[in-house]
């Protein structure tokens, strides 16, 4: 009877206990800054110095990676600002990212280098449409004089 | 008075307002001006910023300076392709910039003098030279 009750009482105690929800660590600032700017660097100018050994490779393997999973770390609940663009535009990133990842694992630097315009275009969307003034400036204007 | 071709390009400087995709008043000190005169090297015309390379002399031999530029969108609808600054690529030209935090031979493009006079400049609205 007493293990009966203590067991009802455990039972009780993990019933009330909240699952784990995720839970940002980094601001937004840090997570663009820390992470997401430099794996899609690395991305982005892998032409300068294509791996040239699988140490070389694992490096950028991680750095894809990294970029790609970023993408859900965007998609989390607390940091998501809204449901459908916000996620959209992650998604962008979420679709160049993985590109970028399997690239790297057959080893393929043009396969890489063909992607600089998506992911430029997952970076300028987003940045676009949620990043305060961004692309609202003076869009400029070229004076030739002879 | 009498120009070479002058381009001016308008965009806004101020710190933290630049279209970078990386944190740019994170990476350079946008008071530390810099300016460079040397070879230019080779012309990167890629997301999200275009680049330039200049051989310049140093104290010790030839300093290979990196100086990153606004995107190439931007300069495309500004009216300036990448030839408009490869066709220079072996001459000399001038720099100016600001230069990156950490002390390393890189920095942000402002302006670009070449060899015949000409310049093209990056300067926020209202800082337009006269003609």
């Amino acid at each position: 009877m007493r293990a009966l009750v203590l067991i009802l009482l455990a039972g009780l105690l993990l019933a009330q206990t909240p699952a784990p929800v995720p839970k940002a660590v980094g601001t937004m600032s840090e997570l663009m800054i820390d992470v997401i700017y430099p794996t899609s660097n690395a991305v982005f100018y892998l032409f300068r110095e294509p791996p040239k050994n699988e140490v070389d490779w694992e490096n950028f393997r991680t750095q894809a990676l990294t970029l790609a999973e970023s993408a859900n770390l965007l998609m989390m609940p607390s940091r998501a600002r809204d449901q459908d663009k916000w996620m959209a535009d992650a998604k962008l990133l979420w679709d160049v990212g993985n590109k970028a990842y399997r690239a790297a694992q057959t080893k393929n630097v043009d396969a890489v280098n063909a992607l600089n315009d998506e992911l430029n275009t997952a970076c300028v969307q987003c940045h676009m449409d949620y990043r305060p003034a961004y692309g609202r400036r003076p869009t400029g204007a070229a004076k030739q004089q002879k | 008075m009498k120009y070479g071709v002058f381009v001016v390009l308008i965009v806004a400087i101020a710190a933290g307002s630049l279209w970078a995709h990386h944190s740019t008043t994170a990476v350079f000190d946008m008071g530390k001006k810099v300016q460079v005169s040397g070879t230019l090297n080779r012309v990167e015309w890629i997301n999200p910023h275009i680049s330039i390379y200049v051989d310049a002399k140093g104290e010790h031999g030839v300093d290979g300076w990196h100086f990153e530029g606004s995107p190439p969108a931007w300069f495309r609808r500004v009216g300036v392709n990448k030839n408009d600054i490869a066709k220079y690529q072996g001459q000399t030209i001038t720099v100016d910039g600001v230069r990156a935090k950490d002390g390393t031979l890189y920095g942000y493009l402002q302006k670009i003098t070449f060899a015949d006079g000409s310049t093209m400049e990056t300067v926020s609205a209202g800082q337009i030279p006269e003609k």
